[in-house]
């Protein structure tokens, strides 16, 4: 059981040290060597933790004043939670111009109703896509053009939501659950999608 | 711009251990252990004190065959300063009231 430990204390080392900021590497990497002088009563496990806790703390407090050192899977997986939603509510856009229809009071049509739904979800994709060159090239970032464009679209991504709400008077609870994934998480991707612009334009220039 | 926090109760009880010998070098789970800190605590401290030009570090070869290097602390002279003013200083009179002293 103590060799087990052990194994997965070096595992959690191993991985906070390639976690770890670039300028935090070292003091990382002294957490992982004085794992190794650890006497055999000390917990190997406790001691690991922290590492992981130190590199994790360490790497937020860098991303959150630069963008060179922001893991591209992390920004994936932020961009995923963020856009995915309302991704898949194009399918919902589609199903609704084919048939089931929202708003009969108001005298839309399917196709009408389709439109506008559809348009509110296209932050999704076109989010995403921007999303993904950012993250797999070394020197693009979403322009000022393409930034423009996706504040619209967020803005018209929320008036769209809130509007469907306050129709329906759905409650508190609906709210919260499917105007933060549908409107308000977007709007956050776009604010770090065109932060991420502008520092990669700046880092641009000053190449 | 850096921020001039006081320090907190931590970074003292690790900065009076360290200047009860101030030029000698430290090892990492040696504070921990004297100081009860646990490396997750420890560390950031170490870094912080570090970045601000408080602490010196370096790796030490060990004698044993087959382990890595160590690293090891030690304050500078700005550190034993710094340490010595905030040991004395007001912010440690307040929590030496709470909970034990540092001198």
């Amino acid at each position: 059981m103590q060799k087990f430990r052990e194994r997965i204390a070096r595992a959690l080392v191993a991985h906070a040290v390639r976690v770890a900021a670039s300028d935090h590497t070292d003091l990382i990497a002294a957490m992982a060597h004085e794992l190794e002088h650890l006497p055999k009563s000390e917990s190997a496990l406790s001691w690991a933790l922290g590492s992981v806790l130190v590199s994790y703390t360490g790497r937020m407090r860098v991303m959150t004043r630069s963008s060179a050192d922001w893991p591209r899977w992390l920004l994936l997986l932020e961009m995923l939670l963020c856009l995915g939603p309302v991704t898949a509510f194009v399918f919902v856009s589609v199903s609704i111009a084919q048939g089931y229809t929202l708003f009969p009071a108001q005298g839309y049509t399917q196709v009408q109703e389709g439109l506008i739904f559809g348009s509110a979800t296209l932050i999704g994709p076109i989010g995403l896509v921007s999303a993904f060159r950012t993250l797999f090239s070394q020197t693009y970032g979403p322009g000022r053009p393409l930034t423009t464009l996706l504040w619209l679209l967020a803005a018209w991504t929320l008036t769209v939501f809130v509007a469907l709400f306050v129709h329906f008077h759905l409650g508190l609870v609906a709210w919260c659950g499917m105007l933060l994934p549908f409107a308000l998480l977007p709007g956050s991707a776009v604010a770090h999608l065109a932060w991420f612009g502008s520092i990669r334009r700046r880092e641009v220039v000053s190449a | 711009m850096e921020r001039n926090r006081r320090p907190s109760r931590h970074t003292l009880v690790l900065l009076a251990e360290l200047t009860q010998r101030p030029r000698r070098w430290h090892y990492g789970y040696e504070l921990s252990r004297i100081t009860e800190l646990k490396s997750g605590t420890l560390y950031p401290i170490l870094m912080r004190l570090c970045e601000r030009g408080m602490l010196e570090s370096k790796w030490q070869p060990t004698a044993e065959e087959g382990r890595p290097p160590r690293h090891t602390y030690r304050l500078t002279a700005a550190g034993v300063a710094f340490a010595r003013d905030a040991l004395t200083g007001p912010a440690a009179h307040g929590r030496a009231a709470l909970g034990g002293s540092y001198t």
